[in-house]
């Protein structure tokens, strides 16, 4: 099998080495070859030895490390359609709606999404990099089933074309490429994003006020809420406990904070997220949310009095943190400035969601503009750095 | 003196990777080569002037070539013998001076002096020793490691007993038996600077009871808590210290031969090792050693050749030898062979300084080294790992950004020259960024603007 693999490998290349007809399209081959195979480059430089990791191996176990909430997010799809249809709850069914409704949805994805990679990897003649592999999945996570495939495909190529390839690819991108084309489709088409019928797929007429990012009914009913938030969103069905087990309306791979937890400890255990990035944004969000908490009276908003887990639980913010917040091209570099983003992420993310009444969930949008500052953070700590090292200079 | 008023040096990211093939504690004496082989091309910053042609007679000690700046820096013959062949590179560059021994020609006698002698001599004449003995070349000056230059006072220099690079020879092994040699070698180094620093590793116990009077620091942690370059880091107060010099110990020993044998000493201990060699060990032997000599059996197949560590030495082939103050051969499998589906892999066979593979949840195992690149070539995700092997401190990926954009001036900011050059950011670089060469580049561009 190997054998013939490689057989096969070698006898394309000679097709697309420099020189030969096809040699544009050598990065097209690359990336074929390099996920098929590993690499036999060796070393020219010292150090003589390297390291087993590479860029794939850590885009791999952000993938894996989703997979528990793709698959809910598939039962999700379909349990949600059936309980709002009456239909009846059996798993295979349940199972079926749902892989027909988030497997297009991956595979346009993953396919205009990967169209452009290589396109622009063939114009540049560099390679294609592994980090739309986790994009297109974080995609697909954070979209509404209801989403028309078309509108995706729109979503996507501009996540691609301007969260990305306009800075030169992965790695040089300022704003996470997911996150991009969450808030281009979020700005661009908020009929279906944040309308009446668009977060529970073949559900018509649901009467609760919907919003944005995130499946944020919960976050809508808590933010129109007149009296007590918390009676108001378990006589809406938003128990704390269903809330946090995901099984609400929203976005496919999102509403299940328990999965989400599971995610994270994964990323945690081997190490390809920042720990730093994650606790900051929970210490930010607890402490904004205890804030308001205590300066809410009578005559104030009453979704400022919600507490804390309360907040946790809804919306993305679990998701949001754990897998956008810590992406390491568009977070900062340094664990300094990796606290103060998370926690401003946090802060912002409960500044819009229980201030600003145009936006009840405010996690994407303070991720988008933490993105923005991680260079300035980074900037002030290198300097802060720099200071700090005793001068060797000629 | 005891130990306990001695500065302490943490290297607080240091990053221990366990390969196989720790050679075996014992020194093997190893019969002499029919021949020496040395390279000038080897030796960085040294427009080599040659003193012999082919076919020409020389003594041991005696000029091979020296510096084309600076005429007292002299390389000699490690031994006696006829030149045999001098073979040329790419732009003229020597690469190889090959000398068939020949042990009636008898050797280069220089004066001989005794500790107390030693004692007695200024500045100027220990400097004209060591440069008419040939050994003034093993004086290096940080930032930029090239050869040190004799009208400077440096603050200090730095002398590590031992060396902790996987696999280096043992320091207690080299040492022992060679007391007054190290005494007199540090002797004489103190009458170039006003302080010189020798540094025991804190585990090395028999090194620090031998010369418990002489050391001064104690370094502690992996590989490269014994490079001078974090050394100094560890222990410098004022910007004036950078300049310090630094000598290897075996270097040292050497030194203290020379002044008290008046004889150049080419007898080194050096180790042979690498998962294509059959038995690691140390080997005494002499400068110039074929690898071919010094291996019982080369190896056959793909196979890389190492002058020195896996992490700083230098490159060399198949019919290489070890230079002037190489002490280590290293012969890796070039593995060009490919793995399916690689990044599925559990990875229980590779261990990474990630816990990116299974490896990282079972006991620690000495792992083979290749020189496979294990990944392809991408742009930095930063991933923010550099910073955290760094030993002295710099922000690798920072610095590889300055320097990409022509940032000199940020780059020297950054610490640049600070860099140890010990290869541990592009070691464990996800992307392959070949970080520690372009640090290495940018310090000998450095360099040779300031020398104009």
């Amino acid at each position: 099998m190997k054998k013939y693999i490689e057989s096969l490998f070698h006898s394309l290349e000679q097709h697309v080495k420099p020189g030969k007809q096809y040699s544009k399209l050598y990065p097209l081959f690359e990336a074929f070859e390099s996920f098929a195979l590993s690499v036999r480059t060796v070393t020219q430089k010292a150090p003589f030895i390297r390291d087993f990791i590479d860029t794939k191996r850590y885009m791999n176990l952000v993938i894996l490390s989703m997979l528990p909430c793709l698959i809910f997010g598939i039962f999700n799809v379909g349990y949600q359609s059936h309980l709002a249809a009456g239909l009846p709850l059996d798993i295979v069914s349940i199972m079926t709606v749902g892989i027909m409704r988030v497997i297009p949805l991956l595979i346009i994805s993953y396919g205009v999404g990967l169209g452009w990679e290589f396109l622009s990897a063939i114009i540049r003649g560099h390679e294609v990099s592994e980090g739309y592999l986790v994009s297109a999945m974080l995609i697909v996570l954070t979209l509404p089933p209801t989403i028309p495939l078309w509108q995706a495909a729109v979503g996507v190529t501009f996540g691609v074309i301007v969260g990305k390839e306009v800075f030169g690819g992965s790695g040089r991108n300022f704003l996470n490429p997911a996150l991009t084309t969450r808030a281009f489709l979020f700005f661009s088409f908020p009929a279906q994003l944040s309308g009446d019928t668009v977060w529970t797929y073949l559900m018509v007429g649901k009467d609760q006020l919907i919003d944005g990012y995130s499946g944020a009914t919960a976050l809508a009913v808590a933010a129109s809420a007149a009296g007590s938030v918390t009676d108001a969103l378990v006589s809406s069905g938003f128990t704390l406990s269903q809330l946090f087990l995901g099984l609400v309306p929203g976005s496919i791979g999102e509403t299940s904070t328990l999965l989400v937890l599971v995610g994270a400890a994964f990323l945690l255990l081997t190490g390809v997220a920042s720990w730093r990035t994650m606790l900051g944004s929970v210490i930010g969000l607890v402490a904004m949310s205890s804030l308001l908490m205590v300066f809410s009276t009578e005559t104030t908003l009453p979704f400022l009095s919600l507490p804390p887990h309360w907040h946790m639980v809804m919306g993305s913010f679990a998701f949001g943190t754990v897998y956008m917040a810590t992406d390491p091209v568009s977070s900062p570099s340094l664990h300094a400035s990796k606290w103060i983003y998370g926690i401003m992420i946090g802060v912002l993310t409960v500044i819009i969601r229980c201030v600003n009444p145009a936006y009840p969930e405010g996690v994407m949008l303070a991720i988008l503009l933490m993105n923005v500052f991680a260079p300035a953070l980074d900037h002030i700590f290198v300097q802060r750095h720099i200071k700090g090292r005793i001068p060797n200079v000629i | 003196m005891t130990t306990s008023i001695c500065k302490e040096v943490e290297v607080p990211n240091h990053y221990s990777l366990a390969l196989a093939g720790v050679p075996s504690d014992g020194i093997r004496d190893l019969a002499p080569p029919q021949q020496c082989v040395l390279s000038p091309s080897a030796i960085p910053f040294l427009k080599p002037k040659l003193a012999i042609k082919e076919g020409d007679a020389v003594q041991k000690g005696a000029v091979l070539f020296y510096d084309k700046a600076r005429p007292t820096i002299r390389y000699m013959s490690p031994v006696s013998g006829y030149v045999s062949a001098i073979e040329y590179g790419p732009r003229r560059v020597i690469d190889a001076i090959r000398i068939d021994v020949n042990d009636s020609l008898g050797v280069v006698e220089n004066p001989a002096h005794t500790e107390a002698s030693i004692q007695e001599l200024d500045r100027d004449t220990i400097v004209s020793l060591l440069e008419t003995g040939g050994l003034w070349r093993t004086l290096k000056a940080l930032p930029f490691r090239a050869i040190a230059s004799s009208s400077v006072v440096p603050p200090s220099i730095i002398v590590a007993l031992g060396d902790n690079e996987p696999h280096s020879p043992s320091a207690s092994s080299v040492l022992a038996g060679r007391d007054a040699e190290i005494r007199a070698g540090i002797l004489a180094l103190k009458k170039l600077a006003p302080t010189v620093h020798v540094v025991a590793h804190r585990s090395d116990t028999s090194t620090q009871h031998m010369l418990s009077d002489l050391i001064t620091v104690h370094a502690d942690g992996d590989f490269p808590s014994l490079d001078p370059g974090v050394i100094l880091h560890g222990i410098k107060q004022t910007s004036d210290d950078n300049s310090a010099w630094y000598v290897q110990y075996q270097d040292v020993i050497r030194m203290g031969q020379l002044l008290l044998t008046g004889e150049y000493p080419s007898e080194i201990v050096a180790v042979v090792s690498g998962p294509l060699v059959k038995k690691p060990e140390h080997i005494r032997t002499i400068e110039g050693v074929p690898y071919k000599h010094a291996l019982a059996q080369l190896p056959s197949g793909n196979a890389r050749y190492l002058s020195g560590g896996v992490y700083t030495g230098r490159l060399s082939t198949r019919e290489g030898s070890l230079s002037y103050s190489e002490y280590a051969i290293h012969v890796l499998p070039e593995r060009y062979e490919r793995e399916l589906l690689h990044f599925f892999m559990p990875g229980a066979q590779k261990p990474s300084y990630f816990r990116t593979f299974v490896s990282a949840l079972l006991p620690k195992k000495q792992s083979e080294a290749s020189t496979n690149l294990n990944g392809g070539v991408r742009a930095c995700i930063a991933c923010s790992a550099c910073p955290d092997v760094c030993p002295v401190g710099i922000l690798p990926q920072f610095l590889a950004k300055a320097l990409y954009n022509n940032d000199i001036e940020g780059a020297l900011d950054l610490g640049l020259l600070d860099c140890a050059e010990c290869g541990l950011c592009s070691h464990i670089c996800p992307s392959k960024i070949e970080l520690t060469a372009i640090f290495k580049e940018a310090k000998q561009r450095l360099y040779k603007e300031s020398m104009v």
